[in-house]
């Protein structure tokens, strides 16, 4: 009997504790799913329109003391390194303590923790600051930019009706305000983000306006370049015509007969020409190449013509004129830079025989083709316009029925990979009219060049002697 | 006498290259002087027109051997120096040697072109 007795009494004992642990496991339960609302509701707070720092505090505050049953909940936050109330439901906190030295002291020694009823000297402060005799802290983002200290428990009136805290009180506690934390860091981000758009769109917006502004003054540019443009194109025309106005016609085909081919680079061009009958039975050819191309070349090809008429007309001879021509431009355009080469032949019908008489001034020599073959004339000479002297050694050749002789300027015998002799005895070979040898062999020269078109003026003029030998003139 | 102080021309297609021995400058050219490289060959032909002044060079050995076409433009920087050289008086007159290929006709007349000029002062050596 007293062995059943004891065994019943066991028995009671277990069960008994076996109640408590499950009161202690719903009690357990009821506060995960406690701490479950409540960060439930603060998701909700955050994603609630114009959710801000301070109504998520005073949410959560509220909520943890509807839900958990603190009696006291206060949430503080550090500026300018002293701690400020950010949040307070259920108690009133000593702001002024909360904000003084022994507090920061306080939790800098310990961020976290556990106040039961005294006996903690350290968290003492705290717990004066914040009137309350059992209690939870917790400080979150110490290191981070927005530190956070939630406190909660109950003051000392309520607390004798209350368990003690303890180590599992605490992590709990922990995971509320580390959600907190987390709610909080992901309402700055938010808010970033959202500076952040804002920040863009004006940006984006004073862009637009940016590239709006700018695309019309470029509008207004280019209008203002194309009408420049336009002006320039046909002050270009106007300068293209009057220099192919200096260029006096051939004179008309007889025993001799003439061709040209004018080509500058860039519409107007430093080559320039003059075919003319001197006196009676004799023809001059020029040609010159001013240094430089376009505008400025023309110009000097304008003055240097000026020069070369009034200088021919006295002449006697192709090497008189190239003279008469260099000093009066060393004489009276010092300043012009109208450096220059230069050709000219005398072509002079005489007894039934053509004559021509080539002088060069740095230019290159004229070619005779005859039959088959392309030979230089060779004649030296120094450049037009660099001093006043300079030796002129000119030569005479005969031109024999048939002959042509190529007078031409550097541009094109220059062009790389293009051989002016061949090229006149394979064009010579092919029978050609005058003309359309020239314009042969200036399109082959251009072919020669290539895509990147003419580097320099081109300029052919070519003399040809009749097939037939005239009878000798009866002398007077 | 101090040393010389001229800023090489180092384009692709043009390059120079200078040497001062003793009382002599020894210039070479090489590549292609058109239109692209003017600007750059004339900053260099007056630096070294102004180092020749200052050293008292007495010979400008321009060597063209490598040199495979030269326009106006450029040739008429050398037509420009060697006129101003003749018309100074004989201690700061330099004479010019010009070293060409015979592979290369046109440096033939162009340089006949530039003897003529100035006879007294100008020499072609073709290699």
């Amino acid at each position: 009997m007293a062995e059943d007795v004891e065994l019943l009494r066991q028995k009671a004992m277990l069960l008994v504790r076996r109640e408590r642990e499950l009161h202690s496991l719903r009690s357990r339960h009821d506060a995960a799913l406690a701490l479950l609302r409540v960060t439930q509701g603060l998701a909700r707070e955050r994603l609630a329109p114009g959710a801000s720092p301070a109504a998520i505090y005073g949410r959560c505050a509220q909520a943890l003391v509807d839900e958990l049953n603190y009696q006291c909940v206060t949430m503080l936050e550090r500026r300018g390194g002293r701690w400020g109330v950010a949040a307070a439901v259920g108690g009133a906190p000593d702001a002024r303590a909360l904000a003084g030295d022994d507090v920061a002291r306080a939790v800098a020694a310990r961020p976290e923790g556990v106040f039961n009823d005294g006996g903690d000297e350290g968290a003492a402060p705290l717990a004066a600051a914040l009137g309350l005799r059992r209690f939870l802290w917790y400080t979150s983002g110490a290191d981070g930019e927005a530190p956070m200290l939630l406190a909660a428990g109950y003051d000392a009136e309520r607390a004798p009706f209350f368990f003690a805290f303890d180590a599992d009180d605490l992590t709990f506690f922990k995971m509320v305000g580390q959600h907190l934390d987390a709610v909080l860091g992901n309402l700055r981000l938010v808010e970033a983000l959202a500076a952040e758009r804002a920040a863009l769109l004006d940006l984006s917006r004073s862009l637009d306006r940016r590239v709006r502004e700018r695309t019309e003054e470029l509008t207004r540019a280019l209008r203002a370049l194309e009408e420049k443009d336009a002006h320039i194109t046909s002050d270009l025309e106007r300068a293209r015509e009057f220099q192919r106005a200096m260029l006096a016609p051939l004179p008309p085909p007889g025993e001799l007969r003439f061709g040209a081919v004018y080509r500058p680079a860039s519409g107007v061009g430093g080559d320039v020409y003059d075919v003319a009958r001197v006196r009676d039975g004799v023809h001059r050819v020029f040609l010159a190449d001013v240094t430089g191309h376009g505008i400025q070349a023309a110009l000097r090809t304008a003055v240097l013509k000026c020069e070369y008429d009034l200088a021919t007309a006295a002449a006697r001879s192709p090497e008189e004129a190239l003279a008469r021509l260099n000093r009066a431009l060393v004489a009276r355009h010092p300043d012009l830079d109208l450096l220059s080469t230069a050709c000219c032949v005398d072509l002079e019908e005489r007894d039934g025989g053509v004559t021509a008489r080539v002088a060069c001034a740095a230019h290159p020599p004229p070619l005779l083709a005859r039959g088959a073959g392309a030979e230089e004339v060779e004649a030296s000479g120094a450049f037009l316009g660099a001093r006043a002297e300079i030796r002129l050694r000119a030569t005479s050749v005969p031109l024999l029925p048939g002959d042509r002789l190529l007078i031409f300027s550097d541009g094109l015998c220059e062009v790389p990979g293009f051989e002016l002799g061949p090229a006149a005895r394979a064009v010579g070979a092919e029978g050609r009219a005058l003309d359309d040898a020239l314009a042969a062999l200036v399109a082959r020269a251009e072919a020669a060049g290539g895509a990147a078109g003419p580097g320099d003026d081109m300029t052919i003029i070519g003399v040809e002697r009749g097939t037939r030998e005239r009878p000798a003139r009866a002398r007077a | 006498m101090s040393e010389l102080t001229v800023i090489e021309v180092k384009r692709d297609e043009f390059k120079t290259r200078t040497e001062l021995c003793g009382r002599s400058v020894a210039a070479a050219f090489i590549g292609t002087a058109d239109m692209l490289a003017t600007k750059d060959l004339e900053r260099y032909v007056r630096a070294l027109e102004a180092e020749v002044r200052r050293l008292a060079v007495c010979e400008v050995v321009v060597d063209m051997r490598e040199l495979y076409f030269m326009n106006s433009h450029c040739l008429k920087l050398l037509v420009s120096w060697i006129v101003r050289a003749e018309a100074l008086a004989p201690p700061q007159r330099c004479t010019f040697l010009f070293r060409t290929h015979r592979g290369l006709p046109w440096q033939r007349r162009t340089l006949l072109a530039l003897t003529a000029l100035a006879e007294s002062i100008v020499r072609v050596e073709e290699a």
